[in-house]
């Protein structure tokens, strides 16, 4: 799921307004300069939604690998069953999963990119493979899988900036 | 001088309370500096300034307000005058220019005698400048676009459209307001004013604890900003003038009654 969503949702809903005051403004008048005053400014209105909404776009194309989190496709697919304090999203140049205490967690890198994943407490598996807690770092390809049975203060980064700094 | 005395009047609740609100203010904050402490007077004066200088906006907000109301009460053959409609929006725009530009000299004034007394040095030209450059910059521009939303949101009258279209077009006029400031703070031809000396007294920086000698403000601000941009200045004169045009050619052309 896009998680700017919400926004372009919202820019969508203003557009509409937008354009139908452009609409309204041109229809519902005979005074050639009103007409043409309100048009225009409704409509640059409607051009600087659309701007913004595709800043939004641009956003959130640079951040996480060099798939587009806008396309809809984050470099990560999966969730967390049980989970307090979590956060899954952009931040930064990276993308994240992160939570206080994730139990039940399965998630998917489902291109090939970099890595960075950290947990203090619990047991989880890479590629089918049990961690020590720690932090680990590397390349992963296409289809990793990240299986979290339980584990405390987990971060998993993914993308070029990821690190264990 | 009758038209402006009209324009003070009908909206004298307001212009009353903000003169009222200010003055009971001006008199506390002198009591303040003068009988306690004077960081105690500057920290109360910053907290209320907070308040006081966005009370400002009601003044556009009652002008857009008014000019709709008019519009559509019993009395609208009156704005049916022979006046043009240049004068007509210009003296709306001249009597809370004065107005506000008066309300804020107070504000700006007593914050500017406060800071002096607590031991900020400056040009007194400083205050003057910071004046003039907000009421260019913003309350002109801010003012017309209120006019230009009153006026647009009674031009479609009979009928419910026009407080979309004007919903619409102040948001696009905002929009292309601060588009127009962003392209221009991009412009290297557009001089950069000087930034000025601001000198806090060591006395002031042993009290919060910043260092031992007086520190000058003017190379930290440069040092980052290389200068003040003129740049909202001139789009702000340029966006009063068109907005101005726009608003009196509207007026020219609604068919009030």
């Amino acid at each position: 799921m896009n998680v700017f969503f919400p926004v372009y949702a919202f820019d969508l809903l203003l557009l509409a307004l937008a354009l139908w005051a452009a609409w309204l403004a041109w229809t519902r008048s005979r005074a050639p300069f009103i007409r043409v005053f309100a048009t225009v400014a409704a409509l640059l209105w409607a051009f600087s939604i659309a701007a913004s909404s595709w800043r939004t776009y641009k956003l959130g194309a640079g951040l996480g690998t060099a798939s587009s989190i806008s396309s809809g496709l984050t470099p990560l697919e999966g969730k967390t069953r049980v989970c307090s304090f979590c956060y899954s999203g952009p931040a930064g140049g990276v993308y994240v999963v992160a939570g206080a205490k994730m139990s039940h967690g399965d998630y998917t890198i489902s291109r090939a990119a970099h890595y960075s994943l950290r947990f203090a407490d619990g047991s989880v598996r890479l590629a089918g493979r049990s961690l020590e807690p720690g932090c680990y770092e590397g390349d992963a390809p296409a289809g990793t899988r990240v299986e979290i049975a339980r584990a405390r203060e987990f971060r998993l980064e993914v993308g070029k900036e990821a690190s264990c700094k | 001088m009758n038209l402006i005395a009209l324009e003070f009047r009908k909206h004298r609740v307001l212009w009353a309370l903000l003169l009222l609100a200010a003055l009971l203010w001006v008199s506390w904050m002198i009591r303040l500096a003068t009988a306690s402490s004077q960081l105690g007077a500057l920290a109360a004066n910053m907290g209320f300034l907070a308040v006081l200088a966005p009370a400002g906006l009601l003044v556009p907000v009652a002008l857009a307000r008014s000019l709709n109301s008019e519009a559509r009460g019993p009395l609208a053959f009156l704005l049916t005058s022979p006046r043009s409609g240049w004068l007509h929006v210009g003296i709306r725009f001249f009597a809370a220019f004065i107005g506000l530009g008066l309300y804020y000299a107070l504000l700006l004034g007593l914050s500017a005698w406060l800071f002096g007394r607590s031991g900020v040095d400056f040009q007194p030209w400083l205050a003057v400048a910071v004046w003039g450059y907000g009421m260019a910059a913003l309350a002109a521009p801010t003012i017309m676009l209120a006019l230009v939303y009153g006026l647009l949101s009674a031009a479609y009258r009979p009928g419910k459209a026009g407080q979309i279209v004007a919903v619409a077009g102040f948001f696009g006029a905002v929009g292309s307001w601060s588009w127009l400031v962003s392209e221009a703070m991009k412009l290297d031809w557009l001089p950069l004013l000087k930034a000025p000396h601001v000198v806090v007294s060591a006395s002031l920086m042993r009290y919060f604890g910043w260092g031992r000698d007086s520190l000058d403000l003017q190379p930290m601000f440069e040092s980052v900003f290389k200068g003040v941009p003129t740049a909202p200045l001139f789009v702000g004169v340029l966006v009063f003038v068109v907005f101005y045009l726009a608003a009196a050619y509207i007026w020219e052309e609604v068919e009030w009654a």
